[in-house]
């Protein structure tokens, strides 16, 4: 480029500022509160935490004091809310569906004269970067709000069945709920010694298994270990069965239950490591309806060997989804309480399922759960079941995340990868 | 472009950019009393808005799983209302009236998509976002789709926001010949939001630019390469400012690219540079999806002072699309100071200042002395029909919404698609098909494109994308229709020997195994298998009709123990999986008269065996009239004691517009009522699994 058209390139951007006016004024009459200055005292500003070395606080202690337009102390009467900023989400307490936390502040404080000193808020189930946000509520006659925010503490990050085991086992929502919905979460450790290894990989899609929590069915702990990232084309040229990831994250999300990470990053821990892949888990027909169990093994790479039920090739199941139902020596082909297969198309390589209805096969690939409750129709909300009867609902319909719903639903689908994974026998 | 020339052009945007810093100073910086922010932690709340894309007046939609996830629930049944500016334009107020410090961002493709703008060709669009105070977007591909001029128009007529392109060369604008972009689009500006420095720089699109890369291109610009356009505006401004912004119409890949082009790592060496952060925010578009909460990307820590400091993070946020919803960003900033300050922060010159001992007084360190976001949280705010409309916008609006009604007959219904009785959940005619093998929509756009008159082809392609939306369960009127093809496009016929069909089908097989193994183009009158292993059939065939081998796509063999399979060449014909003797093979030396859009017969989306066919003829025939006529003259018709979606649930309701009613049938003189029913007995029946249904014409195979 020669030396003049650069000019006239510098030339054009400098008309461009000119034309601009090169700076704007924006923003309302400067407020006298400017932020609430927020000042750590446990854990220590010297030691927040980094990647290498998170800590593992089970409260902070902090002040908030209010700063005027000046700097200096704004010495007036306030109240502030106490949330976290977490995964970029501003979050009070933790909710089993990870809905509605920006409604219930982990405190409200007081500060006179502008000042609360020692403040406690108790930490769990936060990890990664975390900072306190603190939330002036408005006052009397003002709409606008100051607001201020720790540094950022490190905590450690969470492991797969972190992300995976439900805030209650008993809960209803148990099966299609977590806290960690809508949040960005990066995993770069596997429990104990075990390691992050990927485990099926789809054509848009793979699972990562940490192998230090396999499920034990003697003891009936473990499990919950394995998670579907989305990637929605190919997956990464390295990502293949048996190799090792250092890291992977992005944001969870429930898909009709099921946990996903969209918009995953992923990283190997060395290019050339490929290790084994666990064996699959074997389900047998008394495993059907079972469903706080097979929720362990949600994503892991799972076989069975039952009859293929008759196809019904005009029902949505076969014709929109390719799924078809799996049924033992009871015969139990309804959906609902036994397996079923979903194929990525009609066919899986030479595999063609209509062909061989009624035939025994054994079948392997990765569990996938469809679980929810349906939002009663009309869309109605309430604070308790009773709401939900005196709306005149059938008593099945539960209160659940402030809607009423009917009841819960939960099939189980079994996701081959590749053709090697039906075996007609 | 030689590293020479990147370094001139650097040293002429150096030399430029002082200029235009050091005149201003003279006079135009109009800084009122600003706070003295200096050490702070203060609050600054971006509101991002993304490809709106016409969507300025409320639409029906009928929100998928990933759209109820992110909070867009229909108040009852399938059907939310979402979308328009006026909606927007509430919850925008709102944010300011309850924030000090705001900016409003938008990143891009304000235009097409509703036919608002296939009338007004964006005047609209750009006075709504005027009046809305937005404060600066960046430059998307769809604001050319009304060509250069009428966009450098709009923005000196109406605009009150600057449109930011920093990537982007442009011609000279005093040339005659030239285009006059150069005029209206800049590469960034500077906000001083109640004394925190905010610059905002624009990222123009690349990827959905035909011909940018081509020189003397009619729109007058030349790309500039992306990650050095932005390690320069960054050095350029860092200092000056608290925060950078980018906001990007280039796509999530390269936003998170740009996020990592943190200049500090070209000389980290240079304690000055290296204390300075690159990127803050990426405020991102172009495809329509949302991060939430937005993507973190995180920099390695650096040495500042001989000291190890973390290396800050740059946050990328995406904010959906069709105005479905706003983002809203809200940081915690950091503003850098020098000055010495006691634990509890505030400012000191010695230590009895902070009534402690010695070294109670402490100077600031590194990261003190530099501004950056401390930390964020984000918002996805919905825009349904739970949001009041902003009275003053639609006052802008109403002269267009009568107009609009007036010139496109908006009550005239071509067809329904019906919700059959009992039903919770009404299917609609899908653009994509859960197979990712054709899908209803699809088959019923190409059937319009190939049996319309004077195009009567042997069969109809078109790419997937060009089909926006699905048909929603209800009456059909002409703004479903430009919201399936809201482009003006038209059909081109174009004559393919067997070779260059086969060649077409192996790119479409190619580009469907890297989007998760589904078409990316719809026919009819063609049918196929797209092997997404690249695993073409070829015999011979075992004895039991399976491939024995792999080969080249040209060896390809009908399989002979079962046709059905559609293993082997593409066929022509009708039903061919039911009636393969009705069909043939397509013939390696045989030529087919084919219809498609014009915009891949120029080679758009990559169909290069189209780009260099040299028998292409243009019609001039609107898909969308094809789609339309075709759809007016089914014969099928839905009965109404079947389907409960017949009957206005809206009836005898106070209306004011057709828009308020589910009929869009709003009548009366004084006072106006939706009407009690529309006679959808007498339209065109549109079952989804009827005269569109998905037959398998294309079978996609997964690896």
């Amino acid at each position: 480029m020669p030396l003049a058209t650069a000019c006239r390139v510098g030339l054009l951007a400098a008309v461009g500022l000119l034309a601009l006016g090169c700076e704007q004024s924006l923003g309302k009459t400067v407020q006298s509160l400017q932020s609430l200055a927020v000042v750590l005292k446990s854990p220590s500003p010297d030691n927040l935490g980094t990647s290498d070395n998170p800590i593992s606080p089970t409260e902070i202690i902090f002040d908030v004091r209010a700063i005027d337009s000046n700097g200096q102390p704004y010495v007036q009467d306030l109240e502030a809310d106490i949330f976290l900023a977490f995964s970029g989400n501003r979050i009070g307490r933790l909710t089993p569906c990870g809905t509605d936390e920006d409604k219930t502040p982990l405190a409200h404080i007081q500060l006179p004269g502008g000042v609360a000193t020692d403040l406690r808020v108790p930490i769990a189930r936060y990890y990664g970067k975390v900072a306190l946000w603190v939330e002036e509520q408005a006052r009397e006659g003002e709409n606008v709000r100051a607001f201020g925010a720790s540094p950022e503490m490190t905590f450690r990050s969470p492991t797969i069945p972190d992300i995976q085991k439900p805030l209650d086992e008993s809960a209803p929502t148990a099966t299609y709920c977590t806290p960690f919905n809508g949040k960005q979460i990066t995993v770069v450790n596997g429990t104990g010694t075990g390691q992050l290894v990927v485990t099926s990989v789809f054509p848009n899609a793979y699972i990562v298994t940490d192998t230090g929590a396999l499920y034990d069915r003697a003891t009936g702990l473990g499990g919950y270990n394995s998670m579907y990232v989305f990637t929605f084309g190919s997956p990464p040229f390295f990502i293949e069965p048996g190799r090792v990831l250092g890291r992977v994250g992005g944001n969870i999300s429930k898909f009709v239950g099921f946990t996903e990470l969209n918009f995953p990053y992923q990283d190997p821990a060395s290019v050339n490591d490929l290790v084994q892949v666990p064996p699959p888990f074997e389900l047998f027909a008394s495993d059907r309806g079972k469903n706080l169990m097979l929720l362990r093994l949600s994503a892991s790479t799972v076989k069975t060997t039952a009859r293929i039920c008759p196809i019904d090739v005009n029902s949505d199941n076969w014709k929109q989804f390719n799924q078809f139902a799996l049924y033992y020596s009871d015969g139990i082909c309804n959906a609902f309480n036994t397996f079923q297969v979903g194929l990525p198309s009609k066919v899986l390589g030479t595999f063609d399922p209509l062909a061989y209805q009624t035939k025994s096969i054994t079948v392997i690939g990765a569990l996938r759960n469809f679980s929810g409750q349906n939002p009663a129709d009309p869309l109605t909300t309430c604070t308790a079941k009773s709401d939900c009867a005196a709306a005149g609902f059938p008593s099945s319909t539960d209160c659940v995340e402030g809607l009423c719903r009917k009841g819960a639903f939960n099939f189980w689908n079994i996701l081959p990868r590749d053709p090697s994974d039906v075996v007609v026998n | 472009m030689s590293h020479r020339a990147l370094s001139r052009l650097r040293l002429g945007l150096a030399l430029g950019t002082a200029l235009g810093v050091a005149l201003p100073t003279t006079g135009c910086i109009q800084v009122a009393e600003q706070p003295d922010l200096a050490g702070q932690d203060v609050h600054l709340t971006l509101i991002h808005t993304a490809d709106l894309h016409s969507r300025f007046f409320p639409y029906e939609f009928a929100p998928g799983q990933i759209d109820k996830n992110l909070g867009l629930v229909p108040k009852s049944g399938d059907i939310a209302v979402v979308g328009g500016i006026s909606r927007i334009a509430t919850v925008v107020k709102n944010i300011r009236n309850n924030r000090d410090r705001v900016l409003h961002l938008d990143t891009g493709d304000i235009f097409e998509g509703a036919p608002v703008f296939n009338v007004f060709s964006g005047e609209v669009e750009v006075r709504a976002m005027t009046q809305l105070g937005l404060d600066a977007m960046a430059l998307g591909n769809h604001e050319f789709d009304r060509g250069v001029t009428n966009l450098v128009l709009l923005k000196q007529q109406y605009a009150g926001f600057p449109i930011l392109a920093a990537n982007y060369l442009f011609s000279d604008p005093n040339d005659p010949t030239q285009p006059k972009l150069g005029r209206v689009i800049a590469p960034y500006t500077i906000f001083n939001v109640s004394g925190l420095k905010v610059a905002v720089i624009g990222m123009g699109n690349l990827s959905s630019l035909q011909g940018i890369y081509e020189g003397g291109n009619s729109l007058g610009i030349r790309p500039l390469e992306t990650v050095q356009v932005v390690q320069d505006t960054v050095r350029l401004l860092r200092e000056q400012v608290d925060l950078v912004v980018l906001v990007s119409h280039l796509g999530l890949d390269e936003d998170e690219d740009l996020a990592q082009a943190n200049p500090d790592k070209v000389d980290g060496s240079n304690d000055q540079i290296a204390a300075l952060d690159g990127v803050d925010v990426v405020l991102g578009g172009h495809l329509h999806i949302v991060l939430n909460p937005p993507n973190r990307i995180e920099h390695a820590p650096r040495m500042v002072d001989g000291k190890l400091v973390d290396g800050g993070y740059t946050i990328v946020a995406h904010s959906g699309a069709f105005a479905k919803f706003v983002g809203q960003l809200d940081l915690v900033v950091h503003v850098g100071d020098a000055r010495s300050r006691c634990d509890d922060r505030r400012v000191c010159t010695s230590d009895a200042d902070c009534g402690g001992g010695a070294g109670a007084c402490k100077p600031a360190d590194a990261q003190e002395r530099r501004s950056r976001v401390q930390t964020f949280t984000y918002n996805l705010i919905p825009i349904d029909d739970q949001i009041p409309e902003d009275p003053d916008m639609n006052d802008m609006l109403e002269p267009y919404r009568i107009q609009l009604s007036l010139r496109l007959n908006l009550g005239e219904k071509y067809a329904v698609v019906p919700c059959p009785n009992g039903n919770t959940s009404c299917p609609k005619v899908l653009r994509n098909d859960p197979t990712g093998g054709d899908s209803q929509l699809g088959n019923l756009v190409t059937g319009a494109m190939r049996l319309r008159r004077r195009v009567e082809a042997d069969f109809a392609l078109t790419n997937s994308l060009g089909i926006r939306t699905d048909f929603e369960s209800g009456p059909l009127d002409l703004e479903q229709m430009f919201n399936v093809f809201p482009f003006d496009n038209t059909i081109t016929t174009i004559f393919l020997s067997g070779l260059e069909i086969q060649e077409t089908l192996d790119f479409l097989a190619a580009r469907a195994s890297e989007r998760g193994c589904r078409t990316q183009a719809q026919v009819s009158g063609l049918w196929f298998v797209s092997d997404c292993t690249h695993k073409v059939s070829c015999g011979p065939f075992d004895a039991q009709g399976n491939l024995a081998t792999e080969c080249h796509p040209s060896d390809r063999q009908l399989n002979p123990t079962d046709p059905n399979r559609l293993d082997g060449p593409p066929l022509i014909g009708d039903d061919c999986r039911n009636h393969p003797e009705n069909c043939t093979p397509v013939l390696p030396f045989a030529s087919y008269r084919v219809a498609v859009n014009d915009y891949i017969a120029n080679g758009g989306s990559g169909f290069a065996v189209l780009k260099r066919n040299t028998t292409k003829f243009n019609t001039g025939i609107s898909l969308r009239d094809a789609l339309i006529d075709y759809i007016r003259t089914l014969p099928d018709r839905c009965s109404s004691a079947d389907f409960t979606t017949l009957v206005d649930p809206l009836a005898g309701q106070p209306c004011t517009r057709n828009e308020d009613c589910a009929s869009r049938q709003c009548v009366g003189t004084d006072s106006k009522t939706c009407a009690p029913a529309y006679d959808y007995s007498t339209l065109p029946c549109l079952l989804p699994e009827g005269v569109a249904g998905h037959d398998d014409r294309i079978r996609m195979v997964s690896p």
